[in-house]
């Protein structure tokens, strides 16, 4: 870049929001003014939703969602959690843990990516057969598009009436407005967490292991040889 | 993860924290290498996570 002085396309505006008032408020704006938004949380897309189109000659504005990072309350009756979409996974976690809760959402990208993004990238985790995909954790989604906020109001974790019109933001890649807001389903607390590691002398057999294990064949013993071949 | 995977761990690992630790560790690796017989060209590993009860 500096040797051929060319700058590529890049943003010209970051915006930080720190609600959803003003996340209306700038669609709003943007509609006006023909301006592109892009809602940005962890920055770990891997879908390349986040490249800008090199020769886009609207403005280009990175909306920030990481301000937005509260948890605005958990019903420990119904077991569900109401938390602002830019709150990063680990902060998430932490947070939780005071109410002695956990969401269980665990993707490789957990300490950058934030809630928003799982929601927008349909995103997957590494203990989904436990606590689900997010597609499974997430029970409401509150987000603003150019022609209004959406929100399915549902106080409950689960409803047994109607198609779920949730299908159609999971997976939009901020293509269709700016995710404010979640509702997840929440856990309690394992009192206790024993990571375990098992060597495999290749491939095939760990994989066979992991098959048999997931569809509960594995017998619990292995735990003890796990402890011993642990490095 | 996959062998690939397993040897680029082993080179994050940090350094042993004393020479207690080193002993130990040469040990496992040649228990593991010389005793089990494992290749470590071709050796993957399994992360398990358990959850629960603390009883």
């Amino acid at each position: 870049m500096l040797r051929t002085s060319k700058l590529e396309r890049c943003v010209d505006y970051v915006v930080y929001i720190t609600s959803h008032e003003q996340a209306e408020f700038l669609i709003k704006a943007a509609k006006q003014f023909n301006v592109v938004l892009i809602p940005f949380g962890g920055g770990t897309n891997v879908t390349q939703s986040l490249m800008l189109e090199a020769h886009e000659k609207r403005t280009i504005v990175s909306v920030d969602m990481t301000r937005m990072n509260k948890i605005k309350w958990v019903d420990k009756n119904n077991m569900m959690a109401s938390i602002e979409a830019g709150i990063i996974g680990k902060d998430m976690e932490k947070e939780l843990s005071k109410y002695g809760v956990m969401c269980g959402h665990e993707p490789d990208s957990v300490e950058f990516s934030s809630l928003g993004g799982w929601v927008s990238t349909r995103a997957s985790g590494m203990k989904k057969n436990r606590y689900g995909n997010i597609d499974d954790i997430v029970i409401s989604i509150k987000i603003a598009t150019p022609i209004g906020t959406f929100q399915k109001t549902q106080n409950s974790p689960r409803v047994s009436s109607g198609p779920d019109i949730h299908e159609f933001i999971l997976g939009h890649e901020g293509n269709f407005g700016i995710i404010t807001e979640v509702i997840v389903k929440v856990k309690p607390l394992p009192e206790k967490k024993i990571y375990e590691s098992i060597l495999f002398h290749d491939l095939e057999v760990g994989i066979k292991f992991m098959y048999d294990g997931t569809y509960g064949f594995m017998q619990l013993e292995c735990r003890s040889f796990g402890r011993l071949a642990s490095v | 993860m996959d062998n690939k995977q397993f040897q680029f761990g082993m080179a994050l690992k940090t350094e042993d924290k004393n020479k207690f630790h080193e002993a130990v560790n040469a040990a496992k690796k040649y228990f593991i290498t010389q005793i089990m017989n494992f290749d470590p060209n071709k050796m993957t590993l399994c992360t398990i996570l358990f959850e629960g009860s603390a009883g």
